[in-house]
C-alpha cells in the first residue's frame, strides 16, 4: 500500500467509522441502568456468581457468544486500519492464476448527459469501483478510456487506490465512442495475460464501427444511464442486445435538446448580412418551448467565450416538435466571423431552466469563410452588364495584380501568360470568356459565355467526324435545374426574358445547373478538375443582365470557381483526424485548441493536421497573422436518447466473482456495520430478556 | 473501649419494658440455675476456697498452715490440702459493630440493634450473677477493652455504653480477635454477637482465642428476610461494607442459589465453632431478644 493509499483509506474509514462509533456512544449512553441493591456481604453473591455462571451451559455459551463478538467487533477496527480487502490468499500468489481485466469506460460525449443527479460517466465511476472492490484482491486491471481514441488512465495493477485515483479524473469528451479501437487496444493489453476479460462500461452509445465480438477474451457489459434496465432485463432473458430508439429511454418528462447543423446564407449584394439556418433536435416525446441563443465573435473558441454577453446577437423563442426541425433566422449581423448558436429549453416563470438531459449537444458553431480578394479577367467584347455585376461585389477587382488590363479584347489574349503557376505574379483567378472561342490558361477556372455557332459547321480536318451541330433554343422558357447548387443559389428566371440560347452538351460529371424548357442544358458546372462554368447565353441576347439574378449568378460563379462556394467552412468532428487545408505552405503555425494553451501545430506541406475532442472552434494561426478556423460539429451517434442497438452480439458472461467469492466481494465497512449491528440487536435481546425475568 | 461516658440510654432499645423483661430473664435464669445448674462458675484453680478439692506433697516454702496434720499422723508424710477457688466469671461480649450489621428491611430491627439487646440482656443476668462483664465492640479492629464491671448496680453504665456504639465500617474477625487477646484481659467467657459476614472466615480467629485460654461462644445473626429480596432483574450489587459492586440478572434460580449459599455459609461458621469447642447458635433477626436469651440459655454453659 502507498503511503497515499493508506492515507486515503485512513480518510475513508474514519468518515465510515465515526457515525458508528458516536451511535455506539450514545446507545451506550442511553442504556438503561441497573438498579443499585446494597447487600451485607458480597463475597456470598460473588459465590453464587461464580458457581452459577459456571455451570449453566446458556450463560457459558452466552459468555462465549459475547466474547466472540466482541472479539469480531476488535478484529474487524484492527483489520480496518489496515486495507480492508478480503482476500483468501494474499501472499504467495501464483501470478498465472491471477486474473487480467481491461475496464473500458466509454468517455464519448454522450457520457456528458445526465438522467438524475449524476451523470453518465459517474455512475461509469461508480460502477467500476464496485466492480474493482468486489474483485479478488490480486486481479490486476488495466483502466482505458475510450472515445473516437483509446487512453491507458491506470497501467497494470492490482492497487485499488491508484486506481480509483484515476477514475475520479475520467471527463467526457465531445467526441464519439470507436468502440472497435478500444476494443482492439484491450485485445493487445490481455495479450499472454491469465484470465483475460475485458469490461465495457457504456450508455450504449452507437459504436462508429459494427463488429462482432471475438470468442477472447471475453467482454462482459455494464451498462449505465437509461438503457440499463433493458439491458439487464435482456441479460436475464439472454436475448440479444437491447434496443431502443432515440428518444424512448429518455425519462418522462424529461427534454433534451441539441443543435445538430448551423449553416449561414449571406445576403446576395450585402454579404455583412445573411440568414442563419439551425437544424434542432428535440429528443423528448413532445414539444417544447425553446430558446435559440446567437452569439457572433471575432475569436471566441468554446462555449464561455461565446456566452459573454457582448457575444450575444440574437434570441429566438421557438417551439420545437419531437425530431429535427430546421428554422430560419434571417437577417442577421455576419459581421462576425465566429457564431455560436445554443438551444435551450425556455425559461419558465421563476427564472430556472427546464430539465435538459445533456448539456454538451446545447451548442453549435459555425464560421464564416474568409472572403478574400478575387482578380478576374474579362476576356472578349465588353458587356455593360457583365462588367457591372463584377463590379458589384467589393471582393471582385477587375485585372491582373501586373498591371495587365482587366478587360482585353480576344486579340489581346493570351492564355500562357495567365497560367496558375504564374499565379503569384499576376493574381488572377478567374478568367471570363464572353464571346470568344479561346482556351482558358492552364490551371485557372473560368467562366464561358458561348459563341453563337457560325452559319456552317464543316469538320476540323479533312475525313473526320463532323463535329455535330449546336442546337439552340429559340425564345425559350429557362428553368433552373440545380437549385441546391451553390452557383444557383438565390438565382431565378422567372422575370428573364431569352431571344436565344445555346444548347449545351455536358459531359459526364457535370452538373446541369439551368434548361430551356423542356430539357436543353443552358448553364452546365464541371467540378472534376480545374472548375469551369459554361453559360450557353449571349448577352445581348437575353435581359437578364438587367435583372437581379445576374449579379447573384455572377457572384456565384466567380465565388465556386475559387472555391468559396459556401459562405461556412466545413465543421470538424471532434476525435476524428482532421488534414486543414492552410492558404499557403512554408509558415510556422500555431494551434489554439478551445480551452486549451496555443501549442506548435502538426504541418504536412499545406495540411494542418491533428485530432482533438474539444467542442467548440478550432483555430490555427500563422506567425504572418494568417489565421485558419474550423468549428466542430458533434458526431451523430452521441445522441443522449440513441442507446439502440449496438450491432454486435449479447454474450451472457459469468460474473467476475466467482461463486466462492459472493462474500468477500460485500464491501467491508457493510459487514462491519453488519455485524456491529447484530451484536447490538442480540445485546438488546438478552437485555430485553432479562428486563422480563 | 473507653468506658461509657454520661451518656443517654436508648429509649428504643433500652426503655422500660425492656427492662422489666431483662429482670423476668434473670429471675427465670436463677431458677434454671438452682433446678441443676449452680450459679456461680468455679475454676479449676487451687485456692483458698471452702471446699477441699486434693491432696498434694508440701515443698519447702509452701505455707505451712495448709498441712493436714491428720494426714501426717497416719502416714507420716506432710501434705498440704488443696482447696477449690471460688473465682468471678469474666464474661466478654464481643459485639460486631460493622456496617453489615445494619442492613434490614423497613420495619424490621437491624442485627446491631437486636445485638445491643441480646448484650445488655445478657450482661443484666451476668451482673445479677457477680460475673464480670465488659462489652468489646469490633469491627476491622478493636478498641482496647473496657473494664469489667461487677455488679448489677453497674447494668446502667452497660447500657450506657452500648448505647454510646455507632456501627460502620468493615468486619475483619480475626484481626479483632488477636488484638482482643493481645490486651491480655482476663480469661472467660467470649460471647461472640456477628453475622460474620468476613471473607477471611471465622475459623482461625476463633482458634487462636481458644489457644489463649478463653471459652468462646458464637452467635450468629441473621435476617432471613433478606434471603427471600422481591428483587428481579439486572441489579448492580453494591457490597456495604467494601462498595464493591456486582452486576447480576437476578432470577428465582438465582435467589434459590443464594439461599443455599447462605446455608453452606452458616454451616461453615457453625463447623468452625464447634472444631474449637464453642457453642454456636444461630439467631433470627426477628426473633425477640427474649427468647434469643432463652436460647443461650438452653445451649448451656452461659451461666456457670
Amino acid at each position: 500500500m502507498t503511503p497515499s493509499g493508506l492515507y486515503t483509506d485512513w480518510q475513508q474509514w474514519l468518515l465510515l467509522a465515526a457515525p458508528v462509533l458516536g451511535a455506539l456512544a450514545l446507545l451506550y449512553l442511553l442504556r438503561p441502568r441497573r438498579r443499585r441493591v446494597e447487600v451485607p456481604f458480597g463475597g456470598l453473591w460473588q459465590r453464587v456468581l461464580q458457581e452459577s455462571e459456571a455451570r449453566v451451559l446458556g450463560k457459558q455459551w452466552r459468555r462465549i457468544l459475547s466474547f466472540v463478538l466482541l472479539a469480531a467487533l476488535a478484529g474487524l477496527l484492527l483489520a480496518s486500519l489496515a486495507e480492508p480487502m478480503f482476500t483468501k490468499a494474499p501472499v504467495a500468489v501464483d501470478a498465472r492464476a491471477v486474473p487480467h481485466t481491461v475496464i473500458v469506460v466509454d468517455t464519448s460525449a454522450s457520457m456528458a448527459s445526465a438522467s438524475g443527479a449524476s451523470t453518465r460517466l459517474q455512475e461509469a465511476i461508480l460502477a467500476v469501483e464496485k466492480l474493482v472492490d468486489a474483485a479478488p484482491a490480486p486481479a490486476r486491471f488495466l483502466l482505458l478510456a475510450a472515445s473516437s481514441h483509446t487512453r491507458v488512465l491506470s497501467g497494470w495493477g492490482a492497487e485499488r487506490p491508484a486506481l480509483k485515483e484515476a477514475l475520479r479524473r475520467l471527463q467526457p469528451t465531445s467526441a464519439g465512442l470507436d468502440l472497435q479501437r478500444a476494443h482492439e487496444a484491450a485485445g493487445q493489453a490481455l495479450a499472454g495475460r491469465a484470465q483475460p476479460r475485458i469490461v465495457l462500461v457504456s450508455d450504449g452509445g452507437r459504436p462508429q464501427v459494427a463488429f462482432d465480438v471475438p470468442a477472447q477474451p471475453p467482454l462482459q457489459h455494464v451498462w449505465v444511464g437509461p438503457a440499463r434496465p433493458a439491458a439487464e432485463a435482456a441479460q436475464k432473458r439472454g436475448a440479444a442486445s437491447p434496443s431502443a430508439t432515440a428518444g424512448e429511454l429518455l425519462p418522462s418528462g424529461l427534454a433534451n435538446l441539441a443543435v445538430e447543423q448551423v449553416r449561414v446564407r449571406p445576403d446576395a449584394g450585402d454579404p455583412s448580412r445573411g440568414t442563419l439556418t439551425v437544424r434542432v433536435r428535440n429528443d423528448g416525446r413532445g414539444a417544447v418551448a425553446a430558446q435559440l441563443l446567437i452569439a457572433g465573435s471575432g475569436t471566441a473558441q468554446t462555449v464561455g467565450d461565446f456566452e459573454r454577453d457582448e457575444a450575444l446577437r440574437r434570441l429566438h423563442e421557438l417551439d420545437l416538435p419531437p425530431g429535427s426541425s430546421s428554422h430560419d433566422i434571417p437577417g442577421l449581423d455576419l459581421s462576425a466571423p465566429r457564431i455560436g448558436v445554443r438551444v435551450r429549453p425556455r425559461p419558465v416563470s421563476d427564472g430556472t431552466l427546464a430539465n435538459d438531459v445533456a448539456a454538451y449537444d446545447d451548442w453549435g458553431f459555425a464560421v464564416l469563410a474568409e472572403r478574400k480578394e478575387i482578380r478576374v479577367l474579362l476576356v472578349g467584347p465588353r458587356n455593360l452588364f457583365l462588367e457591372a455585376s463584377l463590379h458589384a461585389s467589393d471582393r471582385i477587382r477587375v485585372g491582373a495584380r501586373d498591371g495587365a488590363e482587366g478587360v482585353l479584347p480576344a486579340s489581346a489574349y493570351d492564355a500562357t501568360r495567365f497560367s496558375a503557376v504564374d499565379r503569384g505574379r499576376h493574381g488572377i483567378d478567374v478568367v471570363i470568356l464572353n464571346q470568344v472561342d479561346l482556351p482558358l490558361p492552364d490551371g485557372t477556372p473560368g467562366l464561358v459565355l458561348q459563341l453563337p455557332a457560325p452559319a456552317t459547321l464543316t469538320a476540323a480536318t479533312p475525313g473526320a467526324k463532323p463535329l455535330p451541330p449546336v442546337q439552340y433554343a429559340e425564345a425559350p422558357e429557362l428553368a433552373v435545374r440545380a437549385g441546391d447548387h451553390p452557383l444557383m443559389r438565390g438565382v431565378s428566371f422567372q422575370d428573364a426574358n431569352f431571344d436565344k440560347v445555346r444548347v449545351l452538351r455536358p459531359q459526364p460529371g457535370d452538373t446541369v445547373l439551368a434548361i430551356a424548357r423542356p430539357s436543353s442544358p443552358v448553364m452546365v458546372a464541371r467540378q472534376q478538375g480545374v472548375r469551369r462554368v459554361e453559360w450557353g447565353l449571349d448577352l445581348d441576347e437575353t435581359d437578364l443582365g438587367g435583372r437581379y439574378a445576374m449579379p447573384i449568378l455572377v457572384d456565384n460563379a466567380i465565388a465556386w470557381l475559387v472555391g468559396e462556394d459556401e459562405p461556412l467552412v466545413t465543421p470538424i468532428e471532434p476525435g476524428r483526424p482532421w488534414a486543414v487545408e492552410a492558404p499557403v505552405s512554408g509558415l510556422r503555425w500555431t494551434y489554439h485548441e478551445p480551452g486549451q494553451l496555443p501549442r506548435p501545430a502538426r504541418v504536412s506541406g499545406t495540411q494542418l493536421l491533428g485530432a482533438s475532442e474539444a467542442h467548440g472552434i478550432h483555430v490555427w494561426r500563422a506567425d504572418d497573422g494568417r489565421e485558419v478556423a474550423r468549428p466542430t460539429a458533434l458526431p451523430a451517434t452521441e445522441q443522449p436518447g440513441d442507446v439502440g442497438a449496438r450491432g454486435e452480439p449479447w454474450r451472457p458472461l459469468p460474473p467476475i466473482l466467482r461463486s466462492g467469492e459472493r462474500l468477500a466481494a460485500l464491501p467491508a465497512w457493510a459487514l462491519l456495520l453488519l455485524v456491529a449491528a447484530a451484536a447490538l440487536a442480540l445485546e438488546w435481546g438478552l437485555y430485553l430478556r432479562r428486563r422480563t425475568l | 473501649m473507653a468506658e461509657a461516658g454520661p451518656r443517654a440510654i436508648r429509649d428504643d432499645l433500652f426503655d422500660a419494658a425492656f427492662l422489666g423483661r431483662v429482670e423476668q430473664l434473670a429471675l427465670l435464669a436463677r431458677r434454671m440455675a438452682s433446678s441443676g445448674q449452680r450459679a456461680q462458675r468455679r475454676t479449676r484453680k487451687s485456692g483458698s476456697g471452702l471446699e477441699f478439692a486434693d491432696h498434694r506433697e508440701y515443698t519447702p516454702g509452701d505455707d505451712p498452715r495448709g498441712i493436714d496434720w491428720n494426714l501426717y499422723a497416719r502416714s507420716e508424710r506432710l501434705n498440704l490440702k488443696q482447696y477449690e477457688e471460688e473465682e468471678d466469671l469474666s464474661v466478654w461480649f464481643l459485639l460486631d459493630r460493622s456496617s453489615s450489621m445494619t442492613m434490614a428491611p423497613e420495619g424490621v430491627p437491624t442485627l446491631f440493634d437486636r445485638a445491643l439487646q441480646v448484650t445488655a440482656a445478657l450482661s443484666y443476668i451476668s451482673l445479677s450473677n457477680l460475673d464480670r462483664v465488659a462489652v468489646v465492640p469490633f469491627g476491622e479492629t478493636i478498641a482496647p477493652p473496657m473494664r469489667p464491671l461487677r455488679g448489677r448496680n453497674q447494668f446502667f453504665r452497660i447500657l450506657r455504653a452500648l448505647s454510646a456504639l455507632e456501627p460502620g465500617g468493615k468486619t475483619a474477625i480475626r484481626g479483632a480477635l488477636e488484638a482482643f487477646e493481645r490486651h491480655q484481659p482476663r480469661r472467660g467467657l467470649v460471647l461472640l454477637l456477628s453475622d460474620f459476614y468476613d471473607p477471611t472466615g471465622l475459623g482461625d480467629g476463633l482458634r487462636h482465642l481458644s489457644i489463649r485460654g478463653y471459652e468462646p461462644m458464637v452467635l450468629q445473626l441473621c435476617d432471613r428476610s433478606l434471603l427471600d429480596p422481591q428483587l428481579w432483574g439486572d441489579l448492580a450489587m453494591v457490597d456495604v461494607e467494601t462498595g464493591e459492586v456486582r452486576e447480576m440478572t437476578l432470577t428465582p434460580a438465582l435467589m434459590a442459589k443464594y439461599r443455599k449459599a447462605f446455608e453452606a455459609f452458616s454451616a461453615e461458621v457453625e463447623r468452625a465453632a464447634r472444631e474449637v469447642g464453642a457453642r454456636y447458635l444461630q439467631v433470627d433477626v426477628s426473633t425477640p431478644f427474649d427468647e434469643v436469651v432463652m436460647k443461650v440459655f438452653r445451649a448451656g454453659g452461659f451461666l456457670g
